[in-house]
């Protein structure tokens, strides 16, 4: 478990993962998703960018977005109470089928809540880079976070029950 | 885009000429999101939150079934737009201010709505716009699930995408 209390402003984690993203990947999930922007399904349709043509398809940026935070969510939130918000969300490179994204935080703020005094905000900022150590996504994100003087004690009782017996 | 494509693709998308500012749309699809993609989508795109990957912590926690990763939520209302806003094919620069205000779970149905809040033209590539949009999305249940605005290059009418 990760507690609020665990964090400090300024803090910098290199997470560990990385993950390489497939064509499949980005087929499936793209069309999944209702997403019916060929540049990201069909090989023949190049998007526009403002510099001209992709070289060919790229990635969704909805799942650019989304494995920029799940590479950060085993070291900060994989117990949170809650996503709040994403702000500042850019994208500064393409990403092809075959990039392998990594990920970087640095914790921005940690705030109280009146309204949930068992947990804080956590802000973090995410870069996203590819296998060049080249930024492709930018992100500011705000999670909801056990605090452990709350919550401590009924985690370890509910971990208790959950294997108790096993 | 080759000459066939340009020739399927005519008239059939919004362009940045169609997105007058205050022009509002009702995106026509819907999508029920189910329990099995739900926990595949947690598991393919890292999003190692248990409360999305285990029913009983989700029900420690106080939900009543596994919460449906919040970017899954935003791909799918992101999707939903696409048609209607950026099929035009102009890659996506950002998005902001995207606040998710009530979970979703498995079995929930999300619709999308959009207001066109900015249009302006690229100052790098003459055949296109930038246009800002904002969008809602919402289920039945609960009302409004997410709002966010993003921006995208869009093609000008009846022009080829690229310079």
């Amino acid at each position: 478990m990760t507690y609020f209390e665990d964090f400090s402003a300024g803090q910098v984690l290199e997470h560990h993962r990385g993950r390489s993203i497939t064509e499949y990947d980005n087929t499936r999930w793209t069309l999944a998703s209702m997403n019916t922007a060929q540049g990201h399904f069909n090989r023949e349709f190049t998007p526009a960018t403002e510099d001209g043509p992709a070289a060919g398809p790229i990635v969704n940026g909805a799942l650019v977005l989304a494995l920029a935070i799940g590479l950060t969510t085993s070291d900060i939130c994989g117990d949170s109470l809650g996503a709040l918000g994403l702000d500042e969300v850019r994208f500064r490179a393409p990403v092809f089928p075959g990039d392998t994204l990594y990920a970087r935080s640095d914790i921005v703020s940690l705030e109280d809540d009146p309204a949930h005094p068992d947990a804080g905000v956590v802000t973090y900022r995410i870069e996203c880079t590819n296998q060049h150590d080249a930024v492709v996504a930018q992100v500011l994100r705000a999670v909801r976070i056990k605090k452990a003087a709350a919550w401590r004690d009924r985690d370890s009782a509910h971990s208790t029950s959950v294997y108790s017996d096993h | 885009m080759t000459a066939r494509q340009r020739e399927r693709a005519a008239g059939r998308f919004n362009r940045f000429e169609d997105f007058a500012v205050g022009r509002e749309f009702r995106h026509r699809q819907a999508r029920t999101i189910s329990e099995a993609e739900a926990i595949e989508f947690a598991t393919q795109w890292l999003q190692f939150e248990q409360a999305s990957l285990d029913r009983e912590y989700a029900r420690y926690l106080g939900h009543p079934d596994l919460v449906v990763s919040p970017q899954l939520v935003y791909a799918i209302v992101f999707g939903l737009t696409v048609e209607d806003l950026s099929e035009a094919g102009g890659v996506l620069l950002g998005a902001d201010e995207i606040r998710f205000h009530a979970p979703v779970y498995p079995g929930d149905t999300l619709r999308a709505t959009s207001t066109v809040i900015a249009a302006r033209p690229s100052s790098k590539n003459p055949n296109t716009g930038i246009v800002q949009w904002a969008t809602t999305g919402f289920t039945e249940r609960t009302g409004p699930v997410i709002t966010f605005t993003r921006s995208n290059l869009v093609p000008r009418a009846f022009q080829e995408a690229t310079p």
